[in-house]
């Protein structure tokens, strides 16, 4: 703002060359940058607006692959009524990633992700020995890992259906990469894994048609 | 731009009139702010003149199916019994009259903003007669003795999808929306959809079936099979046109029931139309939900 700041100019004072220094080191900082305090309110409008200079979406329709399907395990000898997909045989248990994505230049702030699809999962196998194991019904887990965090974690579908999960989070700003992951239940030693005549593997579990939407905000 | 180069005042240095004067001149703003001028974030909300929908230029909600809280008396859908289908169930409100959203004059989605549908309704599922096992619905494997034992895959399914009418407001040109099929696709002698044209599909449960005692692998031949029960399904669609598109309508309609199926070992995974499991034997029930239609700008 251009005011004295740090001397008055008086009549008959003393002017020595640090107290004009010191005043123009002030004014110069105030009137060289300006920061919102010095803005008039909607001074900006959308047609002045950079693209992305309040919020960006992302949106991948197909997500993870170019079928919109997890690719992670395919095992294309289950039956051929059975999708080609998640075995107990070639499944490597833990957290498995179906889908990624990189949310390029998010400028710091506000995330609003959602991913959504179907997922099926064959739940002939959830009542173990009874005079074992209690009832145990099996899920595809889902969550979203967003810059190494989990943005968002279900306990997930436990039949054929469709799925939706979306979370929220503050994120820094640069490129946040994505991490779509399930989790199938873990198998126990009751279950039925193959088929009789062939002993193909049975699918456990698919997820396909996946979509993907994300929302940044940063003002 | 307002930065100001000129050399520090040290001591020693003879002031003048002039000599100030041109410092103070030095902050004339000459030209206009430009970003050097602003401080990094320097931008915040009362700075920007946005109208109130910049961000979300649209939206609206609509009623679909039938209103029926206690689902006295809910709209049915039997299974389908003949393959590729003539026309699929269109969600309706127990009257006859088909259920959808219109736009007035047409809703325009340019390629700078994205369109959300989401959508909602109340199902349930009415089984007779064992569809469990019929057709594609089941494997085989050994039970305790050894012996062949089918069991259901408990993939049988409604598919619910999005069509739109981009043609003009009468509302007589229904079509898949971009990345959907029809699920009229042959292979072989079955017809539906490759999972990768499935981009608009909402897949509905219909059973769950499973042995009541399993031990090392193997079943009994007894079942339990339980029809999914009143629930909630949704869906959920994203959409950035390439080039400005006007819709006039969007509709959900209904078809079952399918099943999994390839044509060959390599072959992509389809959703098929399994007719030996439809007819009388799977009736697909629901009353009402809603379709909300979101338009938000890309940047």
């Amino acid at each position: 703002m251009k005011q004295w700041t740090k001397r008055e100019v008086r009549t008959g004072g003393t002017v020595s060359p640090d107290s004009v220094q010191a005043e123009m080191t002030s004014s110069q900082g105030s009137i060289a940058t300006l920061d919102r305090s010095q803005l008039p309110a909607a001074c900006i409008d959308t047609a002045r607006l950079a693209d992305y200079a309040t919020h960006r979406i992302y949106e991948e329709i197909p997500f993870g692959s170019t079928t919109g399907e997890q690719e992670a395990v395919n095992d294309e000898d289950a039956p051929l009524n059975n999708f080609s997909a998640f075995t107990y045989q070639e499944h490597n248990s833990g957290w498995t990633t179906v889908a990624e994505t990189t949310l390029s230049d998010f400028k710091g702030g506000h995330l609003f992700a959602e991913w959504s699809g179907n997922a099926y999962v064959w739940p002939a196998n959830s009542q173990p020995n009874v005079t074992v194991r209690k009832f145990s019904p099996r899920y595809v887990r889902l969550r979203l890992v967003v810059a190494g965090r989990t943005l968002v974690e279900s306990l997930g579908p436990s039949s054929h259906e469709f799925f939706r999960v979306f979370g929220t989070g503050i994120f820094e700003q640069g490129d946040l990469k994505v991490l779509a992951q399930v989790k199938l239940t873990d198998q126990s030693y009751d279950d039925m894994i193959e088929e009789r005549t062939t002993n193909n593997p049975i699918c456990q579990a698919h997820v396909y048609s996946m979509r993907f939407l994300a929302v940044g905000r940063w003002r | 731009m307002s930065r100001i180069n000129r050399a520090r005042i040290v001591d020693g240095d003879q002031a003048t009139a002039a000599s100030l004067n041109d410092r103070f001149d030095d902050f004339s703003q000459a030209n206009a702010l430009n970003r050097f001028n602003l401080r990094d974030a320097a931008v915040d909300l009362p700075q920007l003149a946005k109208s109130p929908d910049f961000q979300a230029p649209f939206i609206q909600v609509d009623d679909i199916g039938k209103s029926d809280l206690l689902h006295a008396s809910p709209v049915s859908v039997s299974g389908f019994s003949s393959a590729p289908y003539t026309s699929p169930h269109i969600v309706e409100d127990g009257a006859g009259n088909a259920t959808f959203a219109t736009y007035s004059g047409g809703l325009t989605v340019d390629p700078e903003e994205v369109l959300r549908i989401y959508w909602s309704l109340s199902v349930d599922a009415d089984l007779s007669g064992g569809p469990e096992n019929d057709g594609f619905q089941a494997i085989v494997v050994n039970d305790t003795t050894n012996a062949a034992s089918a069991i259901s895959t408990s993939a049988g399914c409604f598919v619910a999808w999005l069509q739109w009418d981009i043609t003009s407001s009468s509302l007589t040109n229904w079509t898949e929306v971009p990345g959907q099929g029809d699920f009229k696709t042959a292979f072989g002698s079955n017809y539906g959809n490759a999972l990768s044209f499935c981009k608009a599909t909402t897949v509905i449960p219909l059973w769950a079936s499973y042995p009541p005692v399993l031990s090392d692998g193997k079943p009994t031949s007894a079942r339990t099979t339980n029809s999914m029960g009143w629930r909630g399904v949704s869906g959920a669609w994203h959409y950035v046109p390439t080039s400005s598109t006007t819709i006039y309508g969007l509709r959900i309609v209904l078809l079952g029931v399918m099943h999994p199926n390839r044509v060959s070992t390599a072959g992509a995974n389809n959703l098929v139309m399994d007719t030996a499991a439809g007819g009388v034997k799977t009736t697909l029930k629901y009353t009402g939900g809603q379709l909300v239609t979101f338009v938000n700008r890309v940047q």
